[in-house]
């Protein structure tokens, strides 16, 4: 009897989780489902937990993640209007709306990722052949447009998006901005000649500089003697002036005596060497040569 | 000779029998097993699957006996043939020429039954072994070869079903074996074991791959393992028996069989279940019975109540979740969550597996993302001109003629558990991205000189602030803690070129620096000179001086002198300064009166000469 009621017990538990297992299906949050019957769809799950459905051949389950979604476009090189080159990376964040229309036309995620690409870079590309690059990067911060370009790319994509692939794209936005590899040499040379502009200029500020102080120095330098030449002239000329005062001064005293006193200081000065002297008789003290008297 | 074809004739119902089942199975079993060998092997290496591979080992060692057993057969249904030619033609020639028939038939008997004996002695063991240790040493080179699977779960479902479906056919074959009378046909025990244990393997094979089929490869590997080890083992045996029969005593030609009832097959296979022909050879090999312990037969009774039980309490354990320091846990119950609030480390009791969930996230870790290069050389110095990344990516700003590179890290964690998990499918790369967008908005506006010249402070705190904002904007879930600047600078490729900027820069100043060197120098040495020929002069001028002054008070002494009387003092003085100028000078007086009248022209006053009044 014990045995009985086990048994059934038992059979009744493995029936249980049969069904449990064949004919319900979870769905988790941020997840849908689609519940098809011998392929039709018939029903959509969008919110998450227990449903409940006809086994295996009768219907089945697809399950599709509706959270965010965010991928890469994949690197493509785009002309602006004025013709510069450029590498715009970007970034779509996207969700699907109608699991339906998604699976339908779709039906995977790298699918869609592809799809989106596409449509993505199409709209960048015919958005940024409008616009300068000035309004990607500019140090005239008016110029920029970026939030604005982007706004456009997304008005571009996100009709088509919802009604074809049943998926909301919610932003498209740019991650970076780069040139070209071919560019880029380009870019670092014209780095390169700005810089060894700079470097040049302040080598010949420096020259300057230093010329301008050498000169000022040799200038000074010039000055300082010419006036010390001058002060020593000076000196030189009071002293002479002095002397000539003092002179006069003494000399002042006795006009005669000082004829007398220069003409024998002059004749003693004078009269040195090899001087032959032819003189007269008529005067002292020759003129005693002629008689004992003058 | 009549005992020789007494036996003969003894022996002929076994060798008919062979013969019989040569023509009844032919070469369908050895080529269907063969080709059965080969297609497991070949599945096994396209979806690199071990169970196949272990599978096709095993058969591929019965395929060699299975051929061995063959050859035996054929040979013995041509010695069948023979005898029975013999015994036909050997009554009618019984009257005449016995001794030239007798010697004729038996020969060809004979060489039928040396051709066996050298079997036995020969091929047999040598092919025996050789094969054995061909297989063997493949069996070990792929032990521990454990690729990873390549295939699809339908694929490996499908799989499971041929497994059974060959399982199905071994047991038939097994059960046709086991029918044949073992007397005649002595094989043929052997061969049941080994379809027997064949009908094992492959169901064991087919779980395995429906398990993994179901997503729950667990103990593939180690089944594969047990599989190869227990091939190794009949490898063994069978290398022992060969070498055995090389060196035991030689068989006479009836008693020659291929025997294939390995001793670790019997262990499984005599019985229908492993466990109970385990217990058998056990009592056959040593005498222990065990089959009538009250342990036996209470394991036996309580096994399945135990394996139930065992599985409720498995069942019930996933009602226990244990969230562990760093995490958080969400709360799903038939998969959606019961509450945003997320659940604190502890011990957690939910309802089992299919009704309740607890999904955990570690959410106290911080973790780094690097920005704006890929691949960071581990160690490497932050310098200008040297590589410390493998790409760094160069960011575009002023007007598009300036180039940046950023080494940035972003310092993030989990924030909000349950926008983490299902706000978005790939969290961490959007934040990468905004992450990118942030920066590129930053800089976009500036060139380099704007951008190096920066407070990186203020710069980060502005950065994160926005990433912040723009991950809350996006609900991501993510707390942003920092944004660091590891290296913000120009591209290494022209980073020498803005070195030689400041080097030219210090240029500079060294230039105006010696400029002031030379003033510093040459003008306090010219004002020392000035002030030299200024002091010259002023000596000069005192010396000058000095001498007047001096002049003038001997002038005015000697004044003082004359004035006392002029006349004497005149006199005095002409005559001392004749006398000091006109000594010892040639001189020549000439009388005054010459000019008059009768004087004469010479008067030489010189000493020595005489002197006329």
């Amino acid at each position: 009897m014990f045995k009985n009621i086990t048994r059934i017990l038992a059979g009744m538990a493995v029936v249980g989780v049969m069904i449990f297992y064949v004919a319900t299906f979870q769905v988790e949050e941020g997840r849908m489902g689609i519940v098809t019957r011998f392929g039709r769809p018939v029903h959509v799950v969008k919110e998450a937990g227990l449903c409940w459905k006809w086994p295996f051949p009768f219907e089945r389950v697809l399950i599709v993640d509706g959270r965010r979604m965010t991928f890469n476009t994949r690197h493509t090189e785009m002309l602006t209007r004025d013709k510069k080159n450029i590498i715009l990376l970007s970034y779509a964040v996207w969700r699907v709306d109608d699991p339906l229309k998604f699976y339908q036309s779709i039906g995977s995620y790298e699918g869609a990722n592809s799809k989106l690409d596409g449509l993505v870079t199409n709209a960048k590309i015919n958005v940024l052949g409008k616009y300068d690059l000035s309004a990607l990067v500019s140090t005239n911060e008016g110029d920029l447009k970026v939030d604005g370009i982007e706004d456009e790319i997304l008005e571009m994509v996100v009709d088509q998006a919802k009604e074809k692939y049943g998926i909301i794209i919610e932003q498209v936005g740019f991650k970076r901005l780069s040139l070209p590899e071919d560019n880029v040499k380009y870019v670092f040379a014209q780095m390169r000649a700005e810089r060894a502009q700079y470097a040049a200029r302040h080598r010949a500020e420096g020259e300057r500089e230093a010329s301008k102080i050498r000169s000022e120095t040799d200038l000074e330098a010039a000055r300082i003697r010419a006036e010390a030449s001058e002060e020593a002239a000076r000196i030189r000329g009071d002293a002479e002036a002095e002397a000539a005062n003092i002179y006069s001064d003494a000399h002042q005293l006795d006009p005669d005596f000082f004829e007398f006193y220069r003409s024998m200081e002059s004749l003693n000065q004078i009269i040195g060497g090899q001087t032959t002297l032819i003189l007269r008789t008529d005067s002292a003290p020759f003129s005693f040569l002629k008689s004992k008297n003058p | 000779m009549d005992k020789q074809s007494e036996t003969a004739i003894s022996t002929t119902p076994s060798i008919e029998k062979a013969a019989g089942h040569l023509k009844a199975t032919g070469l369908a079993v050895p080529v269907g097993n063969g080709l059965t060998a080969v297609l497991c092997l070949y599945l096994g290496s396209v979806y690199q699957l071990a169970v196949l591979r272990a599978l096709g080992q095993y058969l591929l060692l019965l395929t060699g006996l299975l051929f061995m057993i063959r050859l035996l057969l054929g040979m013995k249904a041509e010695l069948a043939e023979a005898m029975a030619e013999k015994t036909a033609s050997a009554p009618e020639d019984k009257e005449s020429e016995d001794s030239d028939e007798e010697s004729n038939q038996p020969d060809k008997v004979q060489t039928v039954i040396d051709k066996i004996e050298d079997f036995a002695a020969g091929l047999r063991n040598y092919f025996n072994a050789v094969f054995a240790l061909i297989v063997g040493i493949y069996c070990v080179s792929t032990y521990s070869t454990t690729g990873a699977p390549a295939v699809a779960e339908k694929t490996a479902l499908g799989l499971g079903l041929l497994c059974l479906v060959f399982a199905f056919v071994s047991l038939t074959v097994s059960r046709y074996y086991a029918e044949q009378p073992k007397a005649e046909f002595p094989e043929v025990q052997g061969l049941g074991y080994w379809y027997k244990l064949g009908v094992w393997i492959f169901m064991i094979a087919a779980v395995s791959l429906f398990m993994r089929g179901l997503k729950f490869p667990m103990w593939e590997a180690a089944i594969c393992k047990i599989i190869t080890i227990f091939i190794i083992l009949l490898v063994a045996e069978m290398l022992a028996r060969a070498v055995g029969a090389m060196f035991s005593p030689k068989q006479t030609y009836d008693k020659i069989t291929i025997k294939i009832d390995f001793l670790f097959l019997r262990i499984l296979v005599s019985k229908a279940n492993p466990v109970s022909s385990f217990f058998e050879s056990l009592e056959e090999y040593f005498g222990i019975n065990l089959k009538s312990t009250w342990a036996l037969d209470f394991a036996k009774r309580s096994l399945l109540p135990i394996a139930v039980l065992l599985a409720l309490v498995g069942w019930l354990c996933t009602s226990l979740v244990m969230i562990s320091l760093t995490e958080q846990g969400i709360h799903e119950r038939f998969g959606k969550p019961v509450s945003r609030e997320p659940l604190e480390p502890g011990l957690h009791l939910i309802y089992p597996r299919p009704i309740d969930r607890i999904v955990r996230v570690p959410v106290h870790r911080t973790n780094v993302m690097g920005i704006g290069y890929e691949e960071a050389v581990v160690g490497a110095s932050m310098l200008w001109t040297k590589a410390h990344a493998a790409e760094e990516y160069s960011l575009l700003i002023g007007d598009g003629r300036d180039l940046v590179s950023v080494n940035a890290e972003l310092i993030w964690r989990v924030g909000d558990i349950y926008e983490y998990l299902y706000g978005s499918q790939n969290p961490e790369e959007t934040l990468k991205v905004l992450a990118y967008r942030v920066l590129l908005k930053e800089t976009v506006d500036k060139n380099l000189d704007g951008v190096l010249s920066e407070n990186v402070e203020t710069f980060c705190d502005r950065v994160r602030d926005a990433i912040q904002k723009e991950a809350e904007g996006h609900h991501l879930g993510i707390e942003v803690t920092a944004f660091y600047l590891k290296g913000l600078h120009p591209p290494i490729d022209v980073a020498p070129d803005y070195q030689a900027v400041i080097s030219a820069q210090v240029d500079k100043v060294t230039r105006i620096i010696n400029a002031n060197v030379y003033r510093e120098q040459t003008l306090p040495m010219t004002r020392a000179e000035a002030l030299w020929a200024v002091n010259g002069a002023l000596a000069q001028k005192n010396t000058r001086l000095m001498e007047a002054k001096g002049e003038a008070i001997k002038f005015t002494t000697l004044e003082k002198q004359y004035s006392v009387s002029p006349e004497l003092f005149r006199m005095r003085r002409r005559m001392e300064t004749l006398e000091k100028t006109l000594k010892m000078k040639p001189l020549y007086i000439i009388d005054d009166r010459i000019e008059g009248v009768g004087g004469s022209l010479w008067i030489d006053m010189r000493s020595g000469a005489r002197s006329e009044f």
